[in-house]
Protein backbone atom coordinates (compact mmCIF):
# COMPACT_ATOMS: atom_id res chain seq x y z
CA UNK A 1 0.00 0.00 0.00
CA UNK A 2 2.65 2.64 1.26
CA UNK A 3 4.50 1.98 -2.41
CA UNK A 4 1.54 2.62 -4.41
CA UNK A 5 1.32 6.14 -2.78
CA UNK A 6 4.56 6.55 -3.69
CA UNK A 7 4.50 5.86 -6.97
CA UNK A 8 1.83 7.97 -7.23
CA UNK A 9 3.40 10.92 -6.07
CA UNK A 10 6.50 10.50 -7.80
CA UNK A 11 4.12 10.34 -11.06
CA UNK A 12 1.94 13.49 -9.60
CA UNK A 13 5.30 15.20 -9.49
CA UNK A 14 6.70 14.46 -13.09
CA UNK A 15 3.36 15.94 -14.24
CA UNK A 16 3.65 19.08 -12.36
CA UNK A 17 7.62 19.06 -13.52
CA UNK A 18 6.88 18.72 -17.52
CA UNK A 19 3.68 19.81 -18.47
CA UNK A 20 4.63 23.64 -17.45
CA UNK A 21 7.16 23.38 -20.25
CA UNK A 22 5.51 21.68 -22.93
CA UNK A 23 2.60 23.76 -23.16
CA UNK A 24 3.22 26.89 -21.66
CA UNK A 25 2.52 29.92 -23.76
CA UNK A 26 4.83 32.69 -24.63
CA UNK A 27 3.62 36.55 -25.11
CA UNK A 28 3.55 36.78 -28.91
CA UNK A 29 2.52 38.44 -31.86
CA UNK A 30 2.21 38.46 -35.48
CA UNK A 31 1.31 40.06 -38.55
CA UNK A 32 1.21 39.24 -42.13
CA UNK A 33 2.14 40.93 -45.38
CA UNK A 34 -0.49 41.52 -48.35
CA UNK A 35 1.05 38.47 -50.79
CA UNK A 36 3.11 40.45 -53.75
CA UNK A 37 1.66 38.80 -56.85
CA UNK A 38 3.88 37.85 -59.93
CA UNK A 39 2.41 37.27 -63.25
CA UNK A 40 4.00 35.54 -66.75
CA UNK A 41 3.71 37.46 -69.92
CA UNK A 42 1.01 36.17 -72.24
CA UNK A 43 1.13 36.01 -76.22
CA UNK A 44 -3.02 36.95 -77.56
CA UNK A 45 -4.50 35.44 -79.45
CA UNK A 46 -3.14 32.18 -78.26
CA UNK A 47 -3.33 30.53 -81.62
CA UNK A 48 -0.54 31.55 -84.28
CA UNK A 49 -2.70 33.11 -86.74
CA UNK A 50 -2.28 31.82 -90.73
CA UNK A 51 -0.04 33.75 -92.71
CA UNK A 52 -2.22 35.25 -96.47
CA UNK A 53 0.63 35.32 -98.81
CA UNK A 54 0.28 37.30 -101.85
CA UNK A 55 2.26 39.07 -104.40
CA UNK A 56 3.50 42.61 -103.94
CA UNK A 57 6.41 45.28 -106.21
CA UNK A 58 7.43 41.41 -107.63
CA UNK A 59 7.92 39.39 -104.40
CA UNK A 60 5.61 37.28 -102.33
CA UNK A 61 4.19 39.62 -99.45
CA UNK A 62 3.01 37.70 -96.32
CA UNK A 63 0.31 38.91 -93.95
CA UNK A 64 -1.90 37.98 -90.73
CA UNK A 65 -3.12 38.86 -87.83
CA UNK A 66 -1.06 40.87 -85.26
CA UNK A 67 -0.38 39.04 -82.05
CA UNK A 68 0.60 40.81 -78.55
CA UNK A 69 1.71 40.61 -75.08
CA UNK A 70 3.55 43.18 -72.64
CA UNK A 71 6.73 42.76 -74.81
CA UNK A 72 7.86 42.90 -78.13
CA UNK A 73 6.72 40.50 -80.43
CA UNK A 74 8.82 38.94 -83.25
CA UNK A 75 7.67 36.02 -85.81
CA UNK A 76 9.84 32.90 -87.12
CA UNK A 77 8.18 32.52 -90.41
CA UNK A 78 9.09 29.75 -92.44
CA UNK A 79 8.08 28.26 -95.86
CA UNK A 80 8.21 25.21 -96.77
CA UNK A 81 7.98 23.73 -100.82
CA UNK A 82 6.04 20.18 -101.61
CA UNK A 83 8.32 17.59 -99.98
CA UNK A 84 11.05 20.19 -98.92
CA UNK A 85 12.58 21.42 -95.57
CA UNK A 86 11.22 24.12 -93.81
CA UNK A 87 13.23 27.33 -94.75
CA UNK A 88 13.60 30.83 -92.84
CA UNK A 89 12.14 33.99 -93.90
CA UNK A 90 11.59 37.37 -92.67
CA UNK A 91 14.78 37.15 -90.38
CA UNK A 92 13.89 40.97 -88.69
CA UNK A 93 13.48 41.42 -85.40
CA UNK A 94 11.20 41.73 -84.96
CA UNK A 95 9.68 41.02 -87.95
CA UNK A 96 8.27 43.10 -90.72
CA UNK A 97 5.64 45.76 -90.14
CA UNK A 98 1.87 46.39 -88.28
CA UNK A 99 -0.65 48.20 -90.11
CA UNK A 100 -4.05 47.89 -88.72
CA UNK A 101 -2.80 45.17 -86.37
CA UNK A 102 -1.86 43.34 -89.62
CA UNK A 103 1.83 42.35 -89.94
CA UNK A 104 3.59 42.32 -92.81
CA UNK A 105 6.97 41.01 -94.35
CA UNK A 106 8.35 40.44 -97.93
CA UNK A 107 9.25 36.96 -98.89
CA UNK A 108 12.70 38.21 -100.73
CA UNK A 109 13.58 34.70 -101.98
CA UNK A 110 10.98 32.61 -103.46
CA UNK A 111 10.74 32.53 -106.82
CA UNK A 112 7.99 32.62 -109.52
CA UNK A 113 6.92 28.93 -110.64
CA UNK A 114 7.50 27.75 -106.80
CA UNK A 115 4.39 26.84 -104.42
CA UNK A 116 4.85 27.49 -101.46
CA UNK A 117 3.23 27.17 -97.86
CA UNK A 118 4.28 29.30 -95.13
CA UNK A 119 3.94 29.00 -91.37
CA UNK A 120 4.89 32.12 -88.43
CA UNK A 121 5.57 31.46 -84.72
CA UNK A 122 5.03 34.64 -82.81
CA UNK A 123 7.41 35.15 -79.62
CA UNK A 124 8.50 37.35 -77.37
CA UNK A 125 11.07 39.36 -78.46
CA UNK A 126 14.21 39.37 -76.29
CA UNK A 127 17.91 38.80 -76.75
CA UNK A 128 19.19 35.89 -74.96
CA UNK A 129 15.81 34.87 -73.73
CA UNK A 130 14.54 30.79 -73.98
CA UNK A 131 11.74 32.37 -76.48
CA UNK A 132 8.28 32.43 -74.92
CA UNK A 133 6.73 31.65 -77.90
CA UNK A 134 3.19 30.06 -79.09
CA UNK A 135 2.99 27.06 -81.21
CA UNK A 136 3.48 27.17 -85.19
CA UNK A 137 0.93 28.45 -87.07
CA UNK A 138 -0.77 26.12 -89.11
CA UNK A 139 0.08 26.26 -92.49
CA UNK A 140 -0.97 28.59 -95.30
CA UNK A 141 -2.75 27.53 -98.40
CA UNK A 142 -0.42 26.67 -101.25
CA UNK A 143 0.86 29.75 -102.98
CA UNK A 144 1.76 29.77 -106.41
CA UNK A 145 4.51 32.45 -107.47
CA UNK A 146 3.15 33.73 -110.46
CA UNK A 147 5.08 35.22 -113.11
CA UNK A 148 3.68 38.24 -113.68
CA UNK A 149 1.82 39.97 -111.59
CA UNK A 150 0.10 43.59 -111.46
CA UNK A 151 2.64 46.41 -110.31
CA UNK A 152 1.43 49.58 -111.18
CA UNK A 153 -0.50 52.07 -112.69
CA UNK A 154 0.85 54.83 -115.10
CA UNK A 155 -0.35 58.32 -114.83
CA UNK A 156 -3.88 58.84 -116.65
CA UNK A 157 -3.19 61.27 -119.56
CA UNK A 158 -6.53 63.07 -120.64
CA UNK A 159 -6.64 64.63 -123.94
CA UNK A 160 -8.79 65.48 -126.46
CA UNK A 161 -5.63 66.04 -128.95
CA UNK A 162 -3.66 63.76 -131.22
CA UNK A 163 -0.06 62.60 -130.04
CA UNK A 164 -0.69 62.07 -126.96
CA UNK A 165 2.67 61.37 -124.79
CA UNK A 166 1.45 58.28 -122.44
CA UNK A 167 4.43 57.67 -119.54
CA UNK A 168 5.87 54.18 -118.44
CA UNK A 169 4.82 53.58 -114.99
CA UNK A 170 7.45 54.05 -112.28
CA UNK A 171 9.09 51.13 -111.86
CA UNK A 172 9.09 49.22 -114.96
CA UNK A 173 11.94 47.46 -115.79
CA UNK A 174 12.95 45.81 -118.92
CA UNK A 175 10.71 42.54 -119.42
CA UNK A 176 7.67 44.10 -117.78
CA UNK A 177 4.75 43.52 -119.46
CA UNK A 178 2.85 46.74 -120.17
CA UNK A 179 -0.70 47.52 -121.00
CA UNK A 180 -1.69 50.16 -123.35
CA UNK A 181 -5.21 51.21 -122.22
CA UNK A 182 -6.82 54.28 -124.26
CA UNK A 183 -10.73 54.75 -123.44
CA UNK A 184 -12.07 57.85 -126.33
CA UNK A 185 -15.27 59.05 -126.65
CA UNK A 186 -15.00 58.79 -130.38
CA UNK A 187 -15.69 55.72 -132.26
CA UNK A 188 -12.70 55.40 -134.10
CA UNK A 189 -9.51 52.69 -133.61
CA UNK A 190 -5.95 54.64 -133.12
CA UNK A 191 -3.36 53.61 -134.59
CA UNK A 192 -0.75 51.13 -132.83
CA UNK A 193 2.50 52.78 -131.94
CA UNK A 194 5.58 51.27 -132.94
CA UNK A 195 6.82 47.84 -131.03
CA UNK A 196 3.30 47.33 -129.04
CA UNK A 197 0.77 44.76 -130.34
CA UNK A 198 -2.82 45.59 -130.35
CA UNK A 199 -4.96 43.71 -128.07
CA UNK A 200 -8.39 45.00 -128.73
CA UNK A 201 -9.77 47.54 -130.11
CA UNK A 202 -13.23 48.00 -129.99
CA UNK A 203 -16.16 50.65 -129.91
CA UNK A 204 -19.63 51.64 -129.42
CA UNK A 205 -21.37 54.21 -131.71
CA UNK A 206 -24.24 56.99 -130.94
CA UNK A 207 -25.66 58.59 -127.83
CA UNK A 208 -22.95 55.99 -125.93
CA UNK A 209 -19.87 56.44 -128.32
CA UNK A 210 -16.77 55.13 -127.10
CA UNK A 211 -13.79 53.44 -127.99
CA UNK A 212 -11.53 50.67 -126.26
CA UNK A 213 -8.49 50.33 -127.47
CA UNK A 214 -5.66 47.71 -125.84
CA UNK A 215 -2.29 47.24 -126.86
CA UNK A 216 0.76 45.81 -125.21
CA UNK A 217 4.85 45.36 -125.14
CA UNK A 218 7.38 43.73 -123.42
CA UNK A 219 9.15 46.79 -121.62
CA UNK A 220 11.84 48.20 -123.25
CA UNK A 221 14.28 50.91 -122.29
CA UNK A 222 11.84 53.54 -122.80
CA UNK A 223 9.50 55.77 -120.15
CA UNK A 224 6.86 56.58 -122.55
CA UNK A 225 5.32 56.29 -125.84
CA UNK A 226 2.87 58.56 -128.15
CA UNK A 227 -0.51 57.27 -129.10
CA UNK A 228 -2.78 59.44 -131.41
CA UNK A 229 -6.08 58.39 -129.12
CA UNK A 230 -8.12 59.57 -132.04
CA UNK A 231 -10.30 61.30 -129.79
CA UNK A 232 -12.64 64.57 -130.57
CA UNK A 233 -13.72 67.28 -128.61
CA UNK A 234 -15.34 64.52 -125.86
CA UNK A 235 -11.49 63.37 -125.58
CA UNK A 236 -9.60 60.47 -124.47
CA UNK A 237 -8.58 58.98 -121.05
CA UNK A 238 -4.79 56.95 -121.71
CA UNK A 239 -2.45 55.15 -119.54
CA UNK A 240 -0.28 52.44 -119.45
CA UNK A 241 -0.28 49.46 -116.85
CA UNK A 242 2.49 47.36 -115.56
CA UNK A 243 2.15 43.61 -115.35
CA UNK A 244 5.74 43.24 -114.20
CA UNK A 245 7.57 40.70 -113.61
CA UNK A 246 7.64 38.55 -110.60
CA UNK A 247 10.99 37.56 -108.70
CA UNK A 248 13.04 34.57 -110.36
CA UNK A 249 10.94 35.22 -114.10
CA UNK A 250 13.33 35.48 -116.16
CA UNK A 251 11.35 34.25 -119.34
CA UNK A 252 10.51 36.47 -122.06
CA UNK A 253 6.51 37.34 -121.43
CA UNK A 254 4.02 35.71 -124.24
CA UNK A 255 0.44 35.96 -124.83
CA UNK A 256 -1.30 32.68 -122.73
CA UNK A 257 -4.54 32.47 -124.90
CA UNK A 258 -5.35 31.74 -128.32
CA UNK A 259 -8.65 33.00 -128.25
CA UNK A 260 -8.64 36.62 -126.55
CA UNK A 261 -12.18 37.87 -125.45
CA UNK A 262 -13.91 41.28 -126.59
CA UNK A 263 -16.64 42.83 -127.20
CA UNK A 264 -19.74 45.07 -126.00
CA UNK A 265 -23.02 44.84 -124.34
CA UNK A 266 -26.24 46.74 -123.58
CA UNK A 267 -26.38 49.60 -120.82
CA UNK A 268 -26.93 47.79 -117.64
CA UNK A 269 -26.02 48.48 -114.21
CA UNK A 270 -24.00 45.24 -114.23
CA UNK A 271 -22.03 43.05 -116.77
CA UNK A 272 -20.19 39.73 -116.74
CA UNK A 273 -18.59 39.04 -119.87
CA UNK A 274 -20.98 36.24 -122.10
CA UNK A 275 -17.67 34.51 -122.77
CA UNK A 276 -15.03 32.86 -120.81
CA UNK A 277 -11.09 33.40 -121.43
CA UNK A 278 -9.26 30.20 -121.70
CA UNK A 279 -5.92 30.17 -121.33
CA UNK A 280 -3.30 28.23 -123.05
CA UNK A 281 -0.69 28.11 -120.34
CA UNK A 282 -0.08 27.64 -116.89
CA UNK A 283 0.56 29.86 -114.14
CA UNK A 284 -0.94 33.15 -116.46
CA UNK A 285 -2.05 36.02 -115.48
CA UNK A 286 -5.72 37.25 -116.52
CA UNK A 287 -6.39 40.66 -116.77
CA UNK A 288 -10.35 41.93 -117.25
CA UNK A 289 -11.01 45.19 -119.15
CA UNK A 290 -14.24 47.26 -118.92
CA UNK A 291 -15.02 51.06 -120.19
CA UNK A 292 -17.71 53.07 -120.37
CA UNK A 293 -18.50 56.79 -121.87
CA UNK A 294 -20.08 58.03 -118.67
CA UNK A 295 -18.66 59.23 -115.81
CA UNK A 296 -19.54 56.21 -114.18
CA UNK A 297 -17.61 54.12 -111.22
CA UNK A 298 -16.51 50.72 -112.13
CA UNK A 299 -16.58 48.42 -109.63
CA UNK A 300 -16.50 44.98 -109.49
CA UNK A 301 -19.38 43.40 -107.80
CA UNK A 302 -18.71 39.05 -108.01
CA UNK A 303 -15.10 39.01 -108.20
CA UNK A 304 -14.61 35.27 -108.89
CA UNK A 305 -10.92 35.75 -107.42
CA UNK A 306 -10.04 38.57 -109.61
CA UNK A 307 -8.36 41.64 -107.85
CA UNK A 308 -9.72 44.98 -108.52
CA UNK A 309 -6.62 47.00 -109.99
CA UNK A 310 -7.65 50.81 -110.75
CA UNK A 311 -11.07 52.58 -111.81
CA UNK A 312 -11.27 55.79 -113.40
CA UNK A 313 -13.66 58.32 -114.32
CA UNK A 314 -12.42 61.28 -116.53
CA UNK A 315 -13.82 64.20 -118.45
CA UNK A 316 -10.74 64.92 -120.91
CA UNK A 317 -12.82 67.41 -122.88
CA UNK A 318 -16.79 67.75 -123.12
CA UNK A 319 -17.50 64.32 -121.69
CA UNK A 320 -16.93 61.76 -119.68
CA UNK A 321 -15.45 58.17 -120.30
CA UNK A 322 -14.07 55.53 -116.97
CA UNK A 323 -12.74 52.28 -117.50
CA UNK A 324 -12.01 49.41 -114.88
CA UNK A 325 -8.80 47.01 -114.38
CA UNK A 326 -8.85 43.55 -112.48
CA UNK A 327 -6.71 39.94 -112.75
CA UNK A 328 -6.47 36.76 -111.39
CA UNK A 329 -3.34 34.33 -111.91
CA UNK A 330 -4.87 31.18 -113.13
CA UNK A 331 -2.40 27.95 -112.55
CA UNK A 332 -3.85 25.29 -114.50
CA UNK A 333 -4.40 25.32 -117.98
CA UNK A 334 -7.19 24.25 -120.59
CA UNK A 335 -10.16 25.28 -118.55
CA UNK A 336 -12.08 28.31 -118.95
CA UNK A 337 -11.66 31.51 -116.51
CA UNK A 338 -14.70 32.54 -114.90
CA UNK A 339 -15.46 36.20 -115.87
CA UNK A 340 -15.89 38.05 -112.59
CA UNK A 341 -19.28 40.98 -112.84
CA UNK A 342 -18.29 44.65 -113.20
CA UNK A 343 -20.75 46.93 -111.79
CA UNK A 344 -21.21 50.61 -112.96
CA UNK A 345 -22.97 53.99 -110.63
CA UNK A 346 -25.09 56.04 -112.30
CA UNK A 347 -26.67 55.78 -115.60
CA UNK A 348 -26.08 52.53 -116.79
CA UNK A 349 -24.27 52.73 -120.08
CA UNK A 350 -23.25 50.31 -122.79
CA UNK A 351 -19.99 48.24 -121.88
CA UNK A 352 -17.20 47.55 -123.70
CA UNK A 353 -14.82 44.47 -122.42
CA UNK A 354 -11.89 42.40 -123.06
CA UNK A 355 -10.10 39.73 -121.17
CA UNK A 356 -6.84 38.72 -122.08
CA UNK A 357 -3.83 36.78 -120.54
CA UNK A 358 0.13 36.69 -120.23
CA UNK A 359 2.11 34.63 -118.59
CA UNK B 1 -36.99 -3.55 31.06
CA UNK B 2 -35.73 -0.76 32.94
CA UNK B 3 -32.99 0.47 30.12
CA UNK B 4 -35.08 2.26 27.68
CA UNK B 5 -35.67 4.78 30.78
CA UNK B 6 -32.12 5.19 31.64
CA UNK B 7 -31.39 6.30 27.76
CA UNK B 8 -34.16 8.89 27.83
CA UNK B 9 -32.04 10.13 31.01
CA UNK B 10 -28.89 10.57 29.45
CA UNK B 11 -30.86 12.05 26.26
CA UNK B 12 -32.32 14.57 28.46
CA UNK B 13 -29.11 16.02 30.34
CA UNK B 14 -27.38 16.02 27.28
CA UNK B 15 -29.86 18.00 25.82
CA UNK B 16 -29.78 20.76 28.82
CA UNK B 17 -26.24 20.74 28.56
CA UNK B 18 -26.39 22.12 24.81
CA UNK B 19 -28.82 25.02 25.37
CA UNK B 20 -26.69 26.17 28.02
CA UNK B 21 -23.69 26.19 25.85
CA UNK B 22 -25.67 27.81 22.66
CA UNK B 23 -26.75 30.09 25.31
CA UNK B 24 -23.35 31.39 26.06
CA UNK B 25 -22.46 31.77 22.88
CA UNK B 26 -25.01 34.05 22.21
CA UNK B 27 -24.34 36.32 24.87
CA UNK B 28 -20.24 36.23 23.74
CA UNK B 29 -21.03 36.95 20.01
CA UNK B 30 -22.97 40.65 20.83
CA UNK B 31 -20.21 41.81 22.99
CA UNK B 32 -17.91 44.67 21.80
CA UNK B 33 -13.48 44.29 22.77
CA UNK B 34 -11.23 46.84 21.97
CA UNK B 35 -9.00 46.19 18.74
CA UNK B 36 -6.54 47.85 15.84
CA UNK B 37 -5.78 46.84 12.01
CA UNK B 38 -3.78 47.81 9.61
CA UNK B 39 -3.63 47.46 5.89
CA UNK B 40 -0.18 47.04 3.86
CA UNK B 41 0.10 48.92 0.54
CA UNK B 42 -1.33 47.61 -2.58
CA UNK B 43 0.96 45.65 -4.53
CA UNK B 44 0.12 45.85 -8.19
CA UNK B 45 1.24 43.33 -11.05
CA UNK B 46 0.82 44.65 -14.77
CA UNK B 47 1.91 41.95 -17.58
CA UNK B 48 4.24 43.40 -20.44
CA UNK B 49 3.32 43.51 -23.66
CA UNK B 50 3.93 41.71 -27.14
CA UNK B 51 2.67 43.34 -29.87
CA UNK B 52 3.53 44.27 -33.78
CA UNK B 53 2.19 46.56 -36.47
CA UNK B 54 2.89 48.21 -39.21
CA UNK B 55 5.85 50.61 -39.73
CA UNK B 56 5.45 54.40 -40.00
CA UNK B 57 6.91 54.03 -43.45
CA UNK B 58 4.59 53.28 -46.33
CA UNK B 59 4.99 49.43 -47.90
CA UNK B 60 5.21 48.79 -51.70
CA UNK B 61 2.95 45.67 -52.62
CA UNK B 62 4.05 44.00 -55.80
CA UNK B 63 1.50 43.57 -58.61
CA UNK B 64 3.81 42.18 -61.07
CA UNK B 65 1.94 41.28 -64.71
CA UNK B 66 3.31 40.49 -68.02
CA UNK B 67 7.13 38.96 -66.61
CA UNK B 68 9.34 38.29 -69.24
CA UNK B 69 12.40 36.05 -68.91
CA UNK B 70 15.14 38.92 -67.90
CA UNK B 71 12.71 40.88 -65.98
CA UNK B 72 14.30 41.86 -62.71
CA UNK B 73 13.26 44.68 -59.67
CA UNK B 74 15.84 47.47 -59.23
CA UNK B 75 18.14 46.21 -57.13
CA UNK B 76 18.31 42.43 -57.80
CA UNK B 77 21.60 41.58 -58.81
CA UNK B 78 21.04 40.78 -62.82
CA UNK B 79 17.85 41.58 -64.97
CA UNK B 80 16.52 44.24 -66.66
CA UNK B 81 16.19 46.14 -62.64
CA UNK B 82 13.39 48.12 -64.52
CA UNK B 83 10.75 46.81 -62.11
CA UNK B 84 9.53 48.20 -58.94
CA UNK B 85 10.85 46.47 -55.63
CA UNK B 86 8.77 45.03 -52.86
CA UNK B 87 8.53 46.09 -49.23
CA UNK B 88 6.77 45.20 -46.19
CA UNK B 89 7.72 47.78 -43.46
CA UNK B 90 6.50 46.75 -39.56
CA UNK B 91 7.24 48.03 -35.98
CA UNK B 92 7.80 46.06 -32.87
CA UNK B 93 5.28 47.97 -30.13
CA UNK B 94 5.46 46.05 -27.56
CA UNK B 95 6.60 46.76 -23.98
CA UNK B 96 8.40 43.62 -23.32
CA UNK B 97 11.77 42.51 -25.21
CA UNK B 98 11.37 40.25 -27.62
CA UNK B 99 12.71 38.17 -30.64
CA UNK B 100 11.47 38.88 -33.75
CA UNK B 101 11.35 36.20 -36.87
CA UNK B 102 9.65 36.20 -40.11
CA UNK B 103 7.63 33.77 -42.22
CA UNK B 104 8.02 33.23 -46.00
CA UNK B 105 5.23 31.64 -47.55
CA UNK B 106 5.38 31.23 -51.26
CA UNK B 107 2.16 29.82 -53.19
CA UNK B 108 0.50 29.62 -56.52
CA UNK B 109 -2.72 29.18 -58.24
CA UNK B 110 -2.15 27.79 -61.08
CA UNK B 111 1.00 27.43 -63.48
CA UNK B 112 3.63 28.50 -61.18
CA UNK B 113 6.30 31.13 -61.89
CA UNK B 114 8.25 30.12 -58.97
CA UNK B 115 10.05 26.61 -59.99
CA UNK B 116 12.11 26.37 -56.67
CA UNK B 117 15.07 25.67 -59.28
CA UNK B 118 17.54 28.48 -60.96
CA UNK B 119 15.29 28.58 -64.37
CA UNK B 120 11.74 30.34 -62.57
CA UNK B 121 11.45 33.26 -60.60
CA UNK B 122 13.91 33.91 -57.88
CA UNK B 123 13.07 35.87 -54.78
CA UNK B 124 15.98 37.52 -52.70
CA UNK B 125 14.28 38.69 -49.23
CA UNK B 126 16.39 40.59 -46.64
CA UNK B 127 15.78 42.39 -43.64
CA UNK B 128 18.60 45.14 -43.23
CA UNK B 129 21.72 43.43 -43.56
CA UNK B 130 19.87 39.91 -42.76
CA UNK B 131 19.24 37.82 -45.54
CA UNK B 132 16.11 35.67 -45.46
CA UNK B 133 15.91 34.19 -48.97
CA UNK B 134 18.32 33.92 -51.82
CA UNK B 135 16.83 33.11 -55.03
CA UNK B 136 14.85 29.88 -53.44
CA UNK B 137 16.83 29.05 -50.36
CA UNK B 138 16.80 29.63 -46.75
CA UNK B 139 18.97 28.85 -44.17
CA UNK B 140 17.94 26.19 -41.43
CA UNK B 141 19.12 26.11 -37.89
CA UNK B 142 22.26 24.52 -38.90
CA UNK B 143 23.06 26.80 -42.18
CA UNK B 144 22.24 24.76 -44.46
CA UNK B 145 20.89 26.36 -47.44
CA UNK B 146 17.57 24.34 -47.93
CA UNK B 147 14.57 24.74 -51.07
CA UNK B 148 11.97 26.70 -50.39
CA UNK B 149 8.93 24.78 -51.95
CA UNK B 150 5.45 26.33 -53.21
CA UNK B 151 2.76 26.12 -51.02
CA UNK B 152 4.68 25.27 -47.82
CA UNK B 153 5.52 28.22 -45.22
CA UNK B 154 8.97 28.56 -44.10
CA UNK B 155 8.92 29.64 -40.40
CA UNK B 156 10.45 31.79 -37.92
CA UNK B 157 13.77 32.74 -39.92
CA UNK B 158 15.50 34.96 -36.78
CA UNK B 159 15.66 38.79 -37.80
CA UNK B 160 18.26 39.69 -35.23
CA UNK B 161 20.34 38.06 -33.05
CA UNK B 162 19.49 40.81 -30.12
CA UNK B 163 15.97 41.36 -28.24
CA UNK B 164 14.14 43.83 -29.92
CA UNK B 165 12.77 47.14 -28.00
CA UNK B 166 9.80 49.01 -28.23
CA UNK B 167 9.39 50.51 -31.65
CA UNK B 168 11.77 48.61 -33.66
CA UNK B 169 11.29 48.94 -36.69
CA UNK B 170 11.75 46.52 -39.78
CA UNK B 171 12.35 46.78 -43.46
CA UNK B 172 11.48 43.91 -45.48
CA UNK B 173 12.75 44.26 -49.28
CA UNK B 174 11.97 41.95 -51.45
CA UNK B 175 13.92 41.66 -54.53
CA UNK B 176 13.04 39.70 -57.63
CA UNK B 177 14.36 38.11 -61.07
CA UNK B 178 12.98 36.19 -63.90
CA UNK B 179 15.94 34.64 -65.34
CA UNK B 180 16.39 34.63 -69.25
CA UNK B 181 16.41 31.15 -69.17
CA UNK B 182 12.67 30.37 -68.04
CA UNK B 183 11.37 27.97 -69.88
CA UNK B 184 8.48 29.09 -72.76
CA UNK B 185 6.17 26.46 -70.40
CA UNK B 186 6.27 29.20 -67.57
CA UNK B 187 4.20 31.76 -70.32
CA UNK B 188 1.21 33.18 -67.88
CA UNK B 189 2.41 31.49 -64.92
CA UNK B 190 1.74 33.73 -61.24
CA UNK B 191 3.30 33.45 -58.40
CA UNK B 192 2.80 34.93 -54.44
CA UNK B 193 4.95 35.62 -51.77
CA UNK B 194 3.69 36.61 -48.07
CA UNK B 195 6.07 37.97 -44.95
CA UNK B 196 4.67 37.33 -41.32
CA UNK B 197 6.68 39.23 -38.83
CA UNK B 198 6.28 37.47 -35.71
CA UNK B 199 7.72 38.68 -32.00
CA UNK B 200 7.72 36.79 -28.71
CA UNK B 201 8.49 37.85 -25.71
CA UNK B 202 13.10 37.25 -25.18
CA UNK B 203 12.24 37.37 -21.29
CA UNK B 204 12.87 33.47 -19.50
CA UNK B 205 13.30 32.49 -22.84
CA UNK B 206 17.28 31.64 -24.08
CA UNK B 207 18.18 32.43 -27.91
CA UNK B 208 20.45 29.66 -27.57
CA UNK B 209 21.91 28.18 -30.98
CA UNK B 210 19.84 30.61 -33.06
CA UNK B 211 21.39 32.81 -35.37
CA UNK B 212 20.26 35.83 -37.72
CA UNK B 213 18.73 34.63 -41.20
CA UNK B 214 18.28 30.94 -39.90
CA UNK B 215 15.59 29.16 -39.12
CA UNK B 216 15.32 29.47 -34.89
CA UNK B 217 12.74 26.60 -34.16
CA UNK B 218 14.85 26.03 -30.65
CA UNK B 219 12.44 28.63 -28.91
CA UNK B 220 8.74 28.99 -28.19
CA UNK B 221 7.53 31.75 -30.65
CA UNK B 222 4.29 31.92 -29.38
Amino acid sequence: MAAVVAVGALALLANVGLRPASTSARFSAAISSPPSEFTGATLSPTVAPVITPSIENRFVRLDWQRVVSSRPVAYSVERTMSGGAPSSVCSVRPAGTVTNDIVSCTDGTSVADGTYSYTEMPYIDIAGSTPWSLPRSTASAPFLVPRLAHLANGSDVASVGANVVVPYPTGTRSGDVLLLVSVSGRNKSPTTPTGWSELVSRGVSGVSSAHLYVAWRVADASTSVTLDPQANGVGASTRIINYGQVNGNNTNPVIATSNIVAGTSPASTTFTSPSDIVTDASNAVVVSIVATNGATSLALSTPKGFAFRVSANTSPGSGSVSFGVADTNVAATGGPVASPTWTQSGTPQTWIHATVAFR
Amino acid sequence: MKRPNARFTMNLGGGLLAIAAMGTLVIGSTLALFSASETSGSNDFAAGTVTVGLGDASSIECDISGMAPGDSSKFAATGSNSLDSCTYEVKYTGSSTAWLSVDVAVATTGTNLYTAGQDGLQFYVGAGSTNIMNGTKYKTLDGTATTVNSGETVEHILIAATPATTNTTVSFGIEYLLPLLAPNALQGGNTSITLTFRAVQSANQPIGDCVAGQQCNTIIWG
